[in-house]
């Protein structure tokens, strides 16, 4: 149990590094910043009490927004990935709980590629990248009036992100089998 | 009490997320930006360190385009200062005898952060207070404008970017002296536009856009641009402007702040006035 927590406090800490030390200094046309560090959020275990799961989503939202690209002062964007990671936090068990497959979740088990295979995976991931980049990128933007421009960001932002994850889960998947 | 109680365990979850959104909203739509400069002031060293440690490592392999870079601007200045004289003994000379010797001197910086794909860019100096630097200081790459101070730590500043929707610059065109207003539509690291450019001005097609001097952040005549399409505005009265910035912000390294020594007394002047 304690082994756990240390691990999952050593990955919070971890994702957050890899998010703005490396992928927020990738810049490749303006409209591409891939998010990896959700990733936290969708494989916590199926049996994380709520609090917890949203307790971390908000600290995780704000370690990544103290440290963004461009700091200073800039009203919208202190809070911005705290209120998005919270969101797909809150909608998390819904999600879960709609696309669960044929039979329920087994306990002990994560939503992860390696559980649930990697078709289950990607929808679930794909559900919850679209809602976290679509508040985060409106929110950034604080107004409609580049609304399919924004929308270009978030897709070409959110296809970045499912990239890196499902490699990432291809390489846990491989090391551990 | 025991309804209200279980109501409330009941719906924890959604509880807790109402309360911890309802804080992240706050801080997203504050606009008093006073607690964020005491915060950033904070967290900007902390940044800083981190952002010199990993630039000590990447500006390694941009050793040899920094230099070439550095000596083209050596050799610009050269060029500059060996005109001088020709210069100052033409249509200039009037104002010498009003103005000291000097007015604005340059602090180098190194970039340690930066960034060109946001809504709002800034870019953070290893420069801050002990060296000089203050807030709404302009900044200067070696191409041209690059943007304005906006937080100031012991050893950090933060700039706003010409490639962020906040920033406005006074700006002129170089041959025939019409100004306007350079501000930033979001679309391209490397155009930005002009406004307010009068509708009689002749504008062409690779005119050259430098600094106003009409404020005090940028002295005239530092470059910014050159003109790549020139629109009408729908009544006909103002002309924007497209411009090519001629400052790579992709490839900036060195920067120089501008510090006016007659900020403080010009603005002192005019607030009196405009009072």
């Amino acid at each position: 149990m304690i082994d756990q927590l240390n691990r999952y406090v050593f990955r919070f800490f971890l994702v957050i590094f890899f998010q703005v030390l490396i992928l927020n200094n990738v810049q490749f046309s303006g409209y591409i910043n891939p998010y990896f560090y959700i990733w936290y959020i969708l494989v916590l275990p199926f049996d994380t009490p709520g609090w917890v799961l949203l307790l971390s989503a908000f600290f995780l939202g704000l370690g990544v927004d103290v440290f963004p690209q461009g700091i200073a002062g800039n009203g919208s964007s202190l809070g911005t990935h705290t209120a998005a990671t919270l969101l797909i936090a809150f909608m998390r068990p819904s999600v879960l709980r709609w696309i669960n497959p044929r039979d329920e979740y087994e306990p002990g088990t994560y939503p992860d590629s390696k559980n649930y295979g990697i078709l289950w995976f990607l929808s679930y991931a794909l559900i919850m990248i679209g809602i976290h980049h679509f508040v985060l990128f409106f929110l950034e933007d604080l107004s409609l009036r580049d609304f399919l421009r924004t929308l270009l960001r978030v897709i070409m932002s959110g296809i970045f992100t499912l990239i890196i994850i499902l490699f990432w889960e291809g390489i846990r998947f491989r090391i551990s089998r | 009490m025991q309804n209200l109680l279980r109501l409330i365990i009941r719906f924890s979850f959604q509880i807790i997320f109402v309360i911890l959104e309802v804080i992240a909203l706050t801080l997203v739509f504050q606009r008093n930006p006073l607690p964020h400069a005491r915060f950033f002031q904070l967290s900007e060293d902390v940044n800083g360190f981190f952002y010199t440690q990993t630039n000590h490592f990447i500006r390694f392999f941009h050793l040899t385009d920094e230099n070439s870079i550095l000596v083209t601007e050596n050799a610009r200045l050269r060029n500059e200062l060996a005109q001088r004289p020709f210069k100052s003994s033409g249509r200039d000379s009037i104002t010498t005898f009003s103005q000291p010797g000097y007015v604005f001197n340059y602090i180098p910086a190194q970039v340690v952060n930066n960034s060109i794909n946001k809504q709002n860019n800034y870019i953070t100096l290893n420069v801050g207070y002990s060296q000089g630097v203050r807030q709404d200081m302009g900044v200067v790459g070696p191409d041209g404008i690059v943007g304005i101070v906006r937080n100031v730590s012991a050893n950090f500043s933060t700039v706003i970017s010409v490639l962020n929707s906040k920033f406005k610059g006074s700006v002129k065109l170089a041959s025939n002296n019409y100004f306007g207003t350079l501000s930033w539509p979001g679309h391209s690291y490397q155009e930005a536009i002009v406004t307010e450019i009068p509708g009689h001005a002749p504008v062409y097609e690779g005119d050259a856009i430098i600094t106003s001097g009409l404020t005090t952040i940028f002295p005239e005549g530092e470059k910014v641009g050159s003109v790549i399409q020139v629109d009408r505005t729908p009544a006909g009265s103002f002309k924007e402007l497209k411009v090519l910035l001629s400052q790579d912000f992709k490839k900036l390294t060195r920067v120089y702040v501008i510090r006016n020594f007659n900020k403080v007394e010009q603005e002192k002047l005019e607030l009196q006035t405009y009072d």
